[in-house]
């Protein structure tokens, strides 16, 4: 009995890895998701990372761990009522409730907060499009704990998320026309017996979708479908969602919503434009018997509500969110705003007195002729415009602000007090005076304005801070618009402007503007008294944070000097010297002239590029007295490096290179020095940094397993999601801390979306082409020369081994984008590099890489006349087994190797079998020869560096001292 | 690479085992040291590559230190304190530098010491155990109490053993010399290897790593969150956790052991029955324990030389003891306090009190001594402690915090109940070995319920990415 024992315990332990041996060896090779053997080296016998590749090859290689963790997790489920999975939520009787709908909200005040906020966007958003004479309709489906509370289980909160809550308290005020509340038919529909949830499944029934169009069509006056045409509309079967990503099952391919389009459709019904999640899948065959034509965007895709919905020529505008989607919708009101072509009814602008604005806390304001000068120290430094009326449900408001085109940072605005009792207050926040509702905007390029929508609120104070960083702003216009529906009534007489205050219709009182407090005017003869000993100005410094780089703007860059002054208010002068020899940069200057309210701050300008400085500055009063900036700061060069896990192993990975003392790095929102790790940052750096003589910047912010688009989500977040705690915002925060412009952005990413195979290489090309245009060239001001800045792009990595048919349609889709989107460039190409086990590369690969992207950069200052390598330029059968390959030389002018040249594959086309090749030499300096062991048939397909793992051996690079490599090739 | 992962259970373990049998066929056992001598070695690599060298180089020093003890034998105090001193003095520079230079950092620099440049010293992986097995090995043959081993494969494989290697049990050489080289293999050993190694598998995976979770949420509370009832809930979780999680990786060792024919001696002895301290340190780490006696606490003269001089003995040991779990004031006082109760037992007579007498007090009371030990152990530095203490001993209370309540759930109750036993098992004997040679049903029923239940669970558990390492191997 122990003899069978013990060879049963030795079965079970060998039996996984033999099966798997054996069926690697006869079966099917097509791993696309799986990693290759880490291939052994005797550099990396003592690397710890080599044997960690190895191990993780093996657990996520050997098909039964999928097996043994879809037990796991089933046994969890079946037997404890339990979840391994921190996105699902186990309630009572098997009930399973996505985890977000159901988690705890520790600041229920800062959720009703928001979602007051984003009540009021929707008010806004509905006027915009009434105004253009559209309508919008706005269907919020409650989540499945507000349906289905009783079996969420002990330590749920509240069936409504407080978000979602103040959003429906503050709709029973001041209701949205287009508002459908679902909630009350839904529970309706429960209680009729209806499904509303499956048990196991995050979206709603059919049966649900049916009564919920039935109450939008009822309510918006539409044709409803005929009962039954009603039982005839086919609708997907209840779905086990929530159950597969219990047991992590893959989900099953999803069809595009826009499939929903087709009909029947009312011949006479209007055309809608329908923005929206998941839930529209079981929606829309309910609604499109209603409408002429329904144009879906998927709001998983499309993260952000703009003027895509509105370019597309409609009648109604739709807009559909999940309960929990709601905290993700954003919505962006100047895009809509400028989006909306028509001329806009019923909508009354009234310029606001600029005069009239005030300082709240420090900070200094001037009249000019581009419009409000707002001097400010950086960020908490508000300013307030006079105060407005607030939106009434008659007539509602909002402002619109207008700055310069060449406006940099964040700009946040307060309206104040909150007086509605809407967003819960603790004493803590009523004391700190935070019950304001701020918003953080960032200045869109093409638009210039920001909008604020007005609270509902008989008087509304609007506090305003330009930037984050501290300097000169301006605020060239602020207007209020007041949407009053289609008839808005007369408009009285117009007070003088100097007077003016609020809004003309509002009823208010109207008061005279006073002076700023901290006019000199006002206490001339208090000055005058004061003995000039005492008086003489004291300066200090608010210094420049230590390593920081401006970015150039041609060959210099401007900088904001601030501080504080006591004592007599004289002029301020700022000059700039070397940190190391004190010599003289930039001399003496003014750099305010009128200092007030005890802050200086003017523009230090033309400072040369280069580094390192420091920053004097003295009151023209006493100019013996010079108050030195102790930190060391340059203007230079910025790079934005984004991506994935292998840009951040740019950062991370070998020690082969000692750190340029002109190369720093800005991570989290901090400058420092770099050390000796990150051969592919330092080789970067320090190339730039060598030949252009001027401090490099770079810019940390990839973060690993992040995806481009949704499909990608791997819960690390996706670029295109512009959410206010996603990657891409905290990216965005980073520029703007280091001044919210950069040289270049550099990516390198795409491992995410390649490895579901779920992203086809027309939807990463198409995603990507939106992340530059829409986001990263708005988002980011352009430091470079260039027409746009530069994006430039390292095509995904090849894998050791695998048929990567998906990292190819992401490769393909990157190679695509050179060609489509303006100014994006192929920094470095990496696939003849090689791999360090796993997806990654090995860390020379990095220093190599660094090297070549700085090539790329220098070819895009001008400076080298190349920066890719050969590439193919035709083939030509010259008989049955010699194919010839001329190539275009682009920097070099011969190639190696001469002989044994790896990475070729001839195909037989269309079954793609490969041909066997005797050999691939050099035929001459231009012209590579194939010659093949049997005869290729008339059609074949010829790939270099492409398909399946090609042998990258001994591949082709040219003969200049980058030695770049010869370019991926099919056809 | 630690035993409780996926990689070690259907990879390593199978193709060691493979090897191991196919040398025995092949070669009848002449390879069998060598071959497990490479897989230790490989086993290694896996956890601490960059200090393989140090591994082969150091066990190459020891080696030559015994052959020129009995090749040289009149200066062989010398070999032997050349081997003490390189041995501990490796070991407190890899363990302890970076404690010394924190703690005294401040006056060094005061002094002009140029510290700027001081990077921080990594740790060797099982270096604590495996130098006291060489040592063990040197003083053993210094004292003559076995003859140092000729083949330096034998050797190497002696200090380097994968079961043993990393978290011990600290194998004495005296206690294993015969093995080496005429051990037996038997089907009735590997078998009771196999279920010792599921055994501790399932206490790991299942048990301890489910206490953890409670212990790492509870010591990781701020102070303002505990209440008397978390802090005994989470200072249970953690005595429970450090028992199963170290008896487990002794259990799966003394069972790998055993599937290649060693007989390791037991490291445990249900610690948390132990009717006093001195009785707690007679079953807890008893390899350890073991070793302090024998090398450290007898050549100070032990408990002959006078009271007085005992206390003493006592107090140093455990003082030493405790600092060689870790460069941290924490262990120090950790050692310290057990030591103080030791002598508090001797000094009020109170461990000569009959075994029968008062038995289930004296276990609570015990119990209780050592879970407040626990507690200076578990936590990063005093401070905490004392905070972990005053809500323990301050008859507070407060809300169960959410992330706590959260945890709270079905499983991980009933897994909870299931550890507790460890706190009221019956202290006698434990040795389950002939109770399963005799009763075969029994032995059979165990086999098939931990080979065919419990080890695909546990696998199961290990291939959802849960990877916990054992406590022990940070020592």
């Amino acid at each position: 009995m122990k003899k069978f024992l013990s060879l049963l315990f030795v079965i079970l332990l060998t039996a996984p890895a033999a099966l798997w041996l054996v069926g690697h060896m006869y079966g099917n090779s097509d791993n696309t998701l799986h990693q290759g053997f880490p291939p052994p080296e005797a550099t990396l016998w003592l690397d710890r990372g080599y044997y960690q590749a190895v191990e993780g090859w093996f657990r996520e290689s050997l098909p039964v761990g999928k097996h043994l963790k879809t037990l796991h997790n089933w046994l969890n489920y079946h037997l404890f009522s339990a979840s391994s999975t921190a996105s699902v939520r186990v309630g009572i009787h098997g009930w399973l409730y996505p985890m977000e709908t159901t988690a705890d909200y520790p600041e229920p005040p800062v959720a009703r907060q928001a979602g007051y906020r984003l009540f009021l966007e929707l008010h806004a958003v509905e006027k915009i499009i009434s105004a253009t004479g559209h309508r919008f309709l706005v269907i919020v489906v409650p989540g499945k704990p507000a349906i289905y509370p009783e079996y969420v289980g002990a330590g749920f909160s509240g069936a409504q998320s407080p978000f979602y809550k103040a959003l429906l308290d503050a709709n029973d005020r001041h209701p949205l026309s287009g508002f459908v509340g679902l909630d009350p038919i839904l529970k309706k529909a429960k209680l009729s017996g209806i499904d509303v949830y499956h048990k196991r499944s995050r979206l709603w029934s059919c049966g649900a979708a049916a009564a919920a169009a039935e109450q939008i069509l009822n309510f918006q006056e539409l044709a409803r479908p005929l009962s039954s045409d009603r039982s005839s509309i086919p609708c997907p079967p209840p779905d086990n969602d929530l159950y597969r990503l219990l047991l992590d099952e893959a989900p099953p391919e999803k069809a595009p919503l826009a499939g929903h389009t087709a009909g029947p459709h009312a011949v006479n019904g209007p055309v809608a434009v329908v923005y929206g999640d998941e839930y529209l899948d079981r929606l829309l065959p309910f609604l499109t018997s209603a409408f002429k034509s329904l144009a879906v965007i998927d709001s998983t895709q499309e993260p952000t509500f703009d003027r895509n919905v509105m370019a597309k020529k409609s009648d109604w505008v739709v807009l559909e969110s999940g309960e929990s989607g709601l905290e993700r919708l954003h919505l962006n009101l100047e895009a809509i705003y400028a989006a909306a072509s028509q001329p806009m009814q019923g909508v009354v602008k009234r310029d606001i007195a600029l005069d009239g604005a005030k300082p709240v806390t420090p900070c200094a304001l001037d009249i000019t002729p581009d419009g409000l000068q707002i001097k400010i120290p950086g960020e908490g430094a508000f300013f307030s415009l006079p105060p407005l009326s607030g939106s009434t449900n008659r007539v509602f408001r909002m402002v619109k602000l207008t700055f310069p085109a060449d406006h940099q940072g964040r700009i946040t605005i307060k309206t104040l007090p909150e007086k509605t009792g809407l967003i819960e207050s603790s004493p803590r926040q009523v004391a700190g005076n935070e019950l304001a509702i701020a918003v953080q905007k960032n200045l869109s390029r093409e638009t210039r304005h920001v909008i604020v929508p007005l609270p509902f609120d008989e008087s509304v104070e609007i506090q305003i801070n330009p930037s984050q960083h501290p300097g000169v702003f301006i605020l060239e216009k602020a207007e209020l618009l007041s949407f009053y529906g289609k008839n808005p009534p007369p408009a009285p007489s117009i007070p003088e402007r100097s007077e003016m205050v609020g809004d003309i219709y509002s009823g208010m009182e109207l008061q005279p503007i006073k002076p700023p407090a901290g006019d000199p005017v006002d206490e001339p003869a208090r000055q005058a008294s004061v003995h000039l000993t005492e008086a003489l100005p004291e300066l200090s410094l608010a210094d420049i944070e230590e390593g920081r780089i401006f970015q150039r703007q041609g060959k210099s860059a401007d900088i904001v000097v601030t501080g504080t002054y006591s004592g007599l208010p004289g002029t301020v002068e700022s000059r700039v010297v070397d940190a190391g020899t004190d010599a003289v940069v930039v001399p003496w200057t003014v750099v305010d002239d009128a200092p007030e309210n005890g802050l200086y701050t003017g523009i230090l300008r033309h400072i040369p590029q280069g580094g390192w400085y420091r920053l004097h500055v003295r009151s023209s009063l006493t100019p013996w007295v010079v108050n030195k900036g102790s930190t060391r700061w340059g203007v230079g060069m910025l790079v934005a490096c984004i991506g994935q896990s292998n840009m951040r192993e740019w950062f991370f990975t070998g020690n082969a290179h000692q750190p340029s003392p002109l190369v720093m790095l800005h991570r989290n929102g901090k400058w420092f020095a770099p050390g000796i790790e990150g051969n592919g940052a330092l080789a970067l750096g320090n190339r730039l940094a060598s030949m252009l003589k001027m401090p490099i910047g770079l810019l940390d912010y990839s973060v690993n397993g992040t995806g481009l688009t949704a499909k990608a989500e791997w819960g690390k977040g996706f670029w295109l999601d512009t959410g206010p705690d996603g990657i891409y915002r905290r990216f965005i925060d980073g520029v703007n801390t280091a001044g919210g412009s950069v040289e270049v952005v550099l990516w390198m990413q795409g491992e995410a979306d390649a490895a579901r195979g779920t992203v086809s290489r027309e939807e990463y090309r198409s995603a990507l082409e939106r992340f530059v245009n829409d986001q990263i060239r708005s988002d980011i001001k352009n430091g470079s020369s260039r027409p746009r800045l530069p994006f430039l792009i390292i095509p995904l990595v090849k894998r050791p081994s695998g048929r990567d048919a998906s990292c190819q349609w992401i490769r393909d889709a990157q190679m695509d984008a050179l060609k489509t989107i303006d100014e994006c460039h192929l920094a470095a190409l990496s696939l003849d590099l090689e791999n360090r086990g796993r997806q990654h590369l090995a860390p020379a690969a990095y220093s190599t890489l660094g090297i070549r992207t700085a090539q790329t950069i220098f070819y895009l200052l001008g400076k080298v006349h190349f920066h890719r390598g050969p590439a193919i330029s035709t083939v030509t059968r010259l008989s049955d087994r010699v194919i010839d390959i001329a190539i275009r030389q682009q920097g070099g002018t011969d190639f190696t190797p001469w002989s044994e040249i790896t990475g070729f594959e001839v195909l037989a086309d269309p079954d793609r079998t490969p041909l066997s090749i005797a050999s691939v030499s050099r035929k001459d300096g231009n012209t590579i020869r194939i010659e093949l062991a049997d005869d290729a048939p008339p059609d074949f397909i010829l790939r270099y560096l492409y398909g399946a793992h090609p042998d990258t051996s001994n591949p082709v690079r040219d003969n200049t001292a980058l030695r770049l490599p010869l370019e991926p090739f099919s056809q | 690479m630690i035993f409780s992962s996926l990689f070690f259970i259907l990879a390593f373990l199978p193709v060691v085992i493979v090897c191991y049998y196919g040398q025995h066929l092949l070669f009848e056992n002449r390879l069998r040291n060598l071959t497990l001598l490479v897989f230790s070695y490989l086993f290694y690599l896996f956890g601490a590559p960059e200090f393989i060298l140090f591994l082969a180089g150091s066990t190459l020093f020891d080696y030559a230190m015994g052959r020129f003890m009995d090749r040289f034998e009149r200066q062989k105090r010398l070999w032997l304190t050349l081997s003490v001193i390189v041995n501990l003095g490796l070991l407190a520079w890899f363990k302890y530098a970076n404690f010394l230079v924190s703690q005294t950092g401040e006056y060094l620099i005061r002094m002009g010491l140029d510290l700027s440049g001081w990077e921080a010293v990594a740790l060797p992986v099982g270096i604590s155990f495996f130098t006291f097995q060489k040592l063990s090995y040197t003083i053993d043959v210094y004292r003559g109490r076995c003859r140092s081993i000729a083949n330096i494969i034998d050797f190497s494989m002696y200090v380097a053993l994968f079961p043993q290697l990393v978290a011990g049990p600290i194998v004495r050489f005296r206690d294993i010399h015969a093995q080496i080289n005429a051990r037996v293999e038997s089907w009735d050993a590997f078998y009771t290897g196999a279920v010792r190694f599921c055994w501790g598998l399932c206490k790991k995976v299942i048990l301890a790593d489910t206490c953890g979770r409670f212990a790492d949420l509870i010591f990781g509370l701020s102070p303002a969150l505990l209440d008397t009832r978390t802090a005994w809930l989470g200072a249970i979780a953690y005595s429970l956790q450090i028992y199963l999680d170290f008896s487990a990786y002794s259990d799966m060792a003394i069972g790998l052991g055993m599937l290649f024919g060693f007989r390791f001696l037991e490291n445990f002895n249900r610690p948390y029955s132990a009717i006093s301290l001195t009785d707690f340190w007679k079953r807890w780490h008893i390899s350890l324990s073991r070793w302090f006696r024998d090398y450290l606490y007898l050549p100070l003269g032990g408990n002959r030389q006078g009271a007085a001089r005992t206390y003493l003995n006592l107090t140093l040991v455990f003082l030493l003891c405790g600092f060689w779990h870790g460069a941290n004031w924490t262990f120090l006082a950790w050692g310290a306090y057990h030591g103080l109760f030791l002598v508090v037992e001797r000094i009020t007579g109170l461990r000569r009190v009959p075994d029968n007498r008062l038995r289930g007090f004296r276990r609570l009371l015990t119990l209780a001594v050592v879970v407040c030990g626990w507690v200076i152990f578990r936590c990063d530095d005093l401070v905490q402690a004392g905070h972990f203490f005053t809500a323990m001993f301050s008859l507070s209370a407060n809300e169960l915090p959410t992330s706590l309540v959260s945890l709270l759930d079905m499983k991980n109750g009933v897994l909870m109940l299931c550890a507790s036993t460890a706190l009221i098992l019956p202290s006698g004997d434990m040795n389950a070995e002939p109770q399963l040679k005799d009763r075969r049903f029994l032995a059979a029923t165990v086999g098939i319920v931990l080979f065919v239940v419990i080890l695909p669970w546990c696998a199961a558990i290990l291939a959802s990415g849960y990877q916990n390492p054992f406590i022990y191997y940070r020592f």
